[in-house]
């Protein structure tokens, strides 16, 4: 081939690899896409996005004679209270997770280590987790009994891995070891009543938009109830939105109205939201809220003015979190009632929240609830 | 140019012990690439091992795990090993090897090795595979590249269309403010983590005091916090990494909240977005795959999972959809199952893998720039092979004949 073979092999070679390497893959992009999410408006024959269509995965059972049932609470689908009546409860969680966690060994590797015991590998699965058929699904029964560690006693922890389609559903129930020990064949039991149903949503429904057909409230047959909230259709709350307040649909699962006040150019939201329970304590929601608009934590309530206000009969506690220099300014009534704490909260412009203080207390006298609804 | 300094220079590389070594050292680097993928997932390996210039093998791979010994060499990376193995074939070319019809054969197997090296690395840096998953009755017009994530802040003021800034994985590194024209507000990462465990509860009692709080968005509204797993082995192809990030936003200077983005939201469809305020406006913030919209749409008619009579045993997966162009005036519908894709200004089109309950279906889009290079190389040296081993029967059948 002689050096003119050569001369034109080594540019030829050195000027494809320079192409190949041209352009980075790390740079910020930009561009247009369809509208993502519905709640602004879709455009009539815009193509749905793929992803962000449907949750109408949902799990129903017949809950023993004697346990009673709550909501859930954030990432929590509902707990079961195996002795209503004890305190300290004895609680069985029920938990979905995106597919992905579905590996049972990573699962009870996470749950050993919460109970002081080693990981253990792929071998000596069949050891502590038991596959059983329910429903023509696979389902994993965990039992163990774990050791005293890290000023932690003994407990025992019986589980069940459930694959769903969209999810995997997680129950778990976690003691001391007598205490789990008289469980074990009820929790079985229960779990053989365990059913993945799917409820049928359409497509064009916003975000977090209960299911159409979603037949009966209640933690079982309520996809919405995955943050603790409830379907339009059972909400017992009834208010009358001020003039210049516009309510808009709750995008939010955990929502039960969502309405924007707007003046020139300060913007302020107000929510009424359900949690089940404390949800926290007063201090922890006190320093999240101060939080939220840049303010450091209090360390004791004494700092923060509490007014005391009554909601339909009931006694509701009203905040105002704001502070010199803050942006943005929070209202919020507290209404504790029966199993649930609602959230009245007014978000915005410091000096439009500031203005709206005497509508948004009078809108909060307002409200009241169904009787007999919690 | 028997005496020209560069020939002097090359002749080394030419060296046909250069290309025994070579081959034992890509021999090893296999090897170890596959005891890799113990621990990491085949792309990872794919990157870390093959697709690098340089890789540290830990000892570590070969031996039990439990056993934890320390230490490793560093060894010539996938590029290395190929770029010398080429370099060195063509380098023999050029010095040691003589043209004639005689060596024709040779010649053509050695410009296919050649193809089939190119072809790799054409692959290795320009293709670009992603996955597009489709519902039954669904429309969709973008891929999405599952290996990687973007933190993406759409602006959804424009009533027709959202206005999209995508923030690369690489560029959220703990501590890292994110300043750019093109984004509405600052970012401040305050946290990143590759794979991600969310959980439910108090913030004290399972993370350290370094990881960030959220005050604002879902984190808040869900009572949820995310601390940091190992990253996921490519042993289970149903375990994926999650990652998820505390990002704060920054106005003028002024913390306007801390939210946590993680992939955990995008995957399940009831959270999706979060709402971002910024003054009087919302935006919306998320962290996903990494998205490429299509000039085109495609919508899933019908998927069809067969199995053979009276077993579980799958006899074919296919999609029947419809491809709609308007910019090629394109409206047609198409089957794809496997062995038989759809190829598309470009792309191809896989029957790749379907949803749970079989309610929708999974395509992988391939683009590759190279991939009729291995075809070509092959056949090539196909017919190299023949050539060769041909002209030595031929001559073997004559001397037979004579003697």
């Amino acid at each position: 081939m002689g050096s003119h073979g050569l001369q034109s092999i080594l540019p030829a070679t050195a000027t494809l690899v320079l192409i190949l390497t041209g352009c980075s893959q790390d740079d910020i992009r930009t561009y247009s896409a369809p509208k993502e999410a519905p709640a602004a408006g879709a455009p009539a024959g815009e193509p749905m996005p793929a992803t962000e269509a449907t949750a109408t995965e949902t799990v129903r059972w017949e809950l023993p004679k004697g346990w009673a049932e709550r909501p859930g609470e954030g990432m929590r689908f509902a707990t079961l209270l195996l002795e209503p009546e004890s305190n300290p409860p004895l609680e069985l969680r029920v938990t979905p997770l995106a597919l992905a966690a579905r590996d049972p060994l990573a699962n009870i590797n996470r749950w050993r280590e919460q109970i002081g015991l080693g990981p253990i590998g792929p071998a000596d699965l069949d050891r502590v987790a038991r596959s059983v058929d329910i429903a023509g699904r696979t389902v994993h029964l965990v039992d163990m009994t774990g050791v005293a560690h890290a000023n932690q006693p003994v407990r025992r922890i019986l589980a069940a891995i459930l694959p769903g389609d969209q999810q995997v559903w997680f129950f778990l129930v976690m003691d001391e070891p007598e205490r789990i020990g008289q469980y074990a064949a009820a929790f079985e039991a229960f779990m053989r009543t365990v059913r993945v149903e799917h409820a049928v949503v359409a497509s064009e429904l916003p975000l977090g938009h209960p299911p159409l057909e979603a037949g009966g409230a209640g933690p079982a047959t309520d996809p919405g109830s995955m943050a603790g909230a409830s379907a339009p259709g059972d909400n017992p709350l009834h208010w009358t939105t001020p003039s210049g307040w516009v309510e808009s649909q709750a995008t939010n699962p955990s929502r039960l109205a969502s309405m924007s006040v707007v003046d020139g150019a300060y913007r302020a939201e107000v929510t009424i939201t359900r949690f089940p329970g404390a949800v926290g304590g007063m201090l922890a929601n006190v320093n999240r809220w101060r939080g939220q608009i840049g303010l450091q934590p209090v360390a004791d309530l004494a700092q923060q003015p509490i007014e005391g206000i009554e909601i339909d009969g009931v006694s509701a506690q009203l905040l105002e979190i704001h502070a010199a220099g803050a942006a943005q300014r929070l209202l919020i009534v507290l209404i504790p009632r029966e199993d649930f704490t609602y959230f009245v909260k007014m978000t915005g412009d410091e000096a439009l929240v500031a203005k709206q203080h005497n509508t948004f207390v009078q809108f909060a006298r307002g409200i009241h609830f169904d009787h007999g609804a919690s | 140019m028997s005496g020209s300094p560069i020939r002097a220079l090359i002749k080394p590389l030419a060296s046909l012990r250069l290309t025994v070594a070579l081959l034992a050292c890509s021999i090893f680097l296999i090897f170890a690439g596959t005891w890799a993928q113990i621990d990491m997932g085949i792309w990872t390996t794919l990157g870390t091992y093959f697709r690098a210039f340089f890789v540290w093998i830990p000892f570590r791979i070969f031996l039990p795990r439990h056993w934890d010994v320390p230490g490793g060499i560093p060894f010539p990376g996938g590029w290395v090993i190929g770029g010398l193995l080429m370099i060195n074939l063509v380098t023999a070319h050029a010095v040691r090897f003589r043209y004639n019809r005689k060596r024709a054969g040779i010649l053509l197997i050695h410009f296919g090795l050649i193809l089939l090296l190119v072809g790799e690395l054409v692959t290795g840096l320009k293709a670009h595979e992603s996955r597009m998953s489709i519902d039954e009755g669904q429309t969709v017009d973008f891929a999405e590249d599952t290996r990687s994530v973007e933190l993406v802040i759409i602006d959804p003021s424009d009533p027709a269309r959202d206005w999209v800034v995508a923030i690369p994985e690489s560029r959220l590194h703990q501590g890292k403010l994110i300043h750019d024209t093109r984004l509405p507000f600052d970012v401040q990462v305050e946290a990143y983590f590759h794979n991600a465990e969310l959980f439910e509860g108090a913030q004290d009692v399972a993370t350290s005091a370094a990881t960030p709080v959220a005050n604002s968005g879902f984190a808040v509204e869900l009572g949820a916090h995310a601390r940091p797993r190992p990253p996921s082995s490519g042993v289970d192809q149903d375990e994926i990494d999650l990652p998820a990030a505390y990002v704060s936003v920054l106005k003028d200077g002024r913390n306007l909240g801390t939210y946590l983005a993680a992939l955990y939201f995008t995957l399940v469809p009831r959270f999706g977005l979060q709402d971002v305020q910024v003054g009087d406006k919302t935006y919306r913030m998320a962290l996903r795959y990494v998205r490429h919209y299509k000039p085109y749409s495609i919508s899933l008619l019908d998927f069809k999972h067969d199995r053979y009579l009276g077993t579980e045993t799958p006899r074919n997966f296919s999609s029947h959809i419809r491809l709609v162009d308007p910019t090629h005036n394109e409206n047609r519908e198409v089957l794809i199952y496997m062995n038989n894709p759809l190829r598309y200004r470009g792309e191809t089109f896989y029957q790749a893998s379907f949803k749970q309950g079989d309610g929708g279906t999974v395509l992988q889009v391939v683009r590759n720039p190279g991939w009729l290079l291995p075809y070509v190389a092959c056949t090539v040296g196909a017919l190299g092979m023949m050539l060769q081993f041909g002209t030595h029967l031929l001559r073997f059948i004559r001397r037979t004949r004579t003697a």
